[in-house]
């Protein structure tokens, strides 16, 4: 099942997402990845997290989705590590 | 776009400066995965001069740890195809080795002659290698009508031909042993030996016999009296005399002709027949001259 969760960031059934216009990766790992993104980082954690592809334009992840979080910028102090601290986000419901 | 082959890449740490260096050098990294402390990333073969341009440059180190696709494993077969080759002709050579024909063996004949026999197997063979499993049907046709071979099987054990070879019996006499017939003696003489096998016997050592008396009786009596008809068998021996009569030579030497004939009368007796004495006599018929050698023997009668 396609869901939009905004104009840039696809995610296709909790196992790929897609996130069109990405600035770069700021911290990565098989749990958490963290990307900016136009007007602002996304978060995603999950379980089994690769990258399948990464470009100058997209960036296609794969794995176990369990949240994204959207923020309007990088605050200090934030990190990729909890999923916590979200701005807009959504969660995979169990 | 579809890469011409796809090169894997490893780095150990600052994975997400490796990949924002490979994304700002043009370069799109794919597979990206994790595992033990170091990434993982396949580019494509076009892209990878470059990226590695921008690793280099950055101080980053990597390591190519593959290449996938259908160029880089034709570039191994190629580096492969001098051992691909020796290897099919070291193949093919234990084949060719392993169907040819060493030797044809013949075991076990006593009449028919071993040269006749394998002249007939090469003259059948078109070449000189025999595949596994090859039926010499025709061969052992051809086999059939050598003289003395009652039956012919042609095999291929390893790299040798097997001829087997039944050879025809020998005609053997039959042997009539259950009509009742005496045994009657063959020549006349004085008997020296009798010993009866069946029936009962008639003459004893000493005793002068003719030509055609009765020797062996063709029946036994048994222990109550009673007759029964056998064939007679036995072995009887005697001394008999035989003659030979020779023209007396002109020059009146016959001293050396007695002897020679003595020579051949002697190689030419039969089997089991001994000359014990011989004698000679010259007698004149009108104006010629005969001389009579007479020959006594004991032989079987």
């Amino acid at each position: 099942m396609k869901e939009i969760f905004s104009g840039t960031v696809t995610i296709e059934g909790w196992r790929k997402l897609t996130a069109e216009g990405q600035k770069g990766i700021t911290a990565y790992s098989d749990e958490a990845v963290e990307i900016r993104v136009p007007g602002g980082m996304l978060r995603v954690y999950g379980k089994g997290l690769n990258i399948e592809e990464i470009g100058a334009e997209v960036l296609v992840l794969t794995g176990k989705i369990e949240t994204v979080t959207r923020c309007a910028s990088k605050r200090k102090g934030d990190s990729a590590r909890s999923p916590s601290d979200a701005a807009d986000g959504a969660s995979r419901s169990e | 776009m579809k890469p011409d082959y796809v090169v894997r890449y490893r780095t150990c740490g600052y994975e997400c400066f490796v990949l924002n260096k490979l994304v700002s050098a043009k370069t799109s990294p794919s597979r990206v995965r994790i595992r033990g402390g170091k990434m993982y990333f396949s580019l494509n073969s076009k892209e990878a001069p470059a990226a590695e341009r921008a690793l280099t440059g950055a101080g980053v180190a990597f390591e190519k740890v593959g290449e996938h696709g259908l160029t880089p494993a034709l570039k191994k077969l190629k580096s492969k195809a001098a051992l691909l080759i020796t290897l099919a002709a070291a193949a093919a050579g234990t084949l060719l080795y392993a169907f040819s024909v060493d030797s044809v063996k013949v075991p076990g004949l006593e009449k028919v002659s071993e040269n006749e026999v394998r002249n007939a197997v090469y003259a059948e063979l078109d070449s000189p290698f025999v595949l596994p499993g090859t039926q010499f049907t025709e061969l052992e046709r051809k086999l059939l009508d050598i003289d003395g071979v009652a039956y012919a099987s042609v095999v291929k054990s390893g790299r040798d031909i097997i001829v087997n070879i039944v050879e025809e019996l020998p005609d053997i006499p039959l042997l009539d042993t259950q009509s009742p017939v005496p045994l009657p003696a063959k020549e006349s003489g004085r008997i020296t030996r009798i010993v009866v096998l069946n029936g009962t016997g008639r003459v004893k050592p000493g005793d002068e016999v003719v030509k055609g008396e009765i020797l062996i009786e063709p029946y036994v009596v048994s222990a109550e009296g009673e007759y029964k008809q056998v064939r007679a068998m036995g072995i009887v021996e005697a001394e008999v005399r035989r003659t030979e009569e020779v023209p007396m030579p002109e020059d009146g030497s016959a001293a050396e002709l007695i002897l020679a004939r003595k020579e051949a009368f002697e190689s030419g007796l039969e089997e089991g027949a001994k000359l014990i004495d011989y004698s000679f006599e010259i007698k004149k018929v009108d104006k010629t001259s005969y001389l009579s050698i007479y020959y006594d023997i004991i032989t079987r009668i």
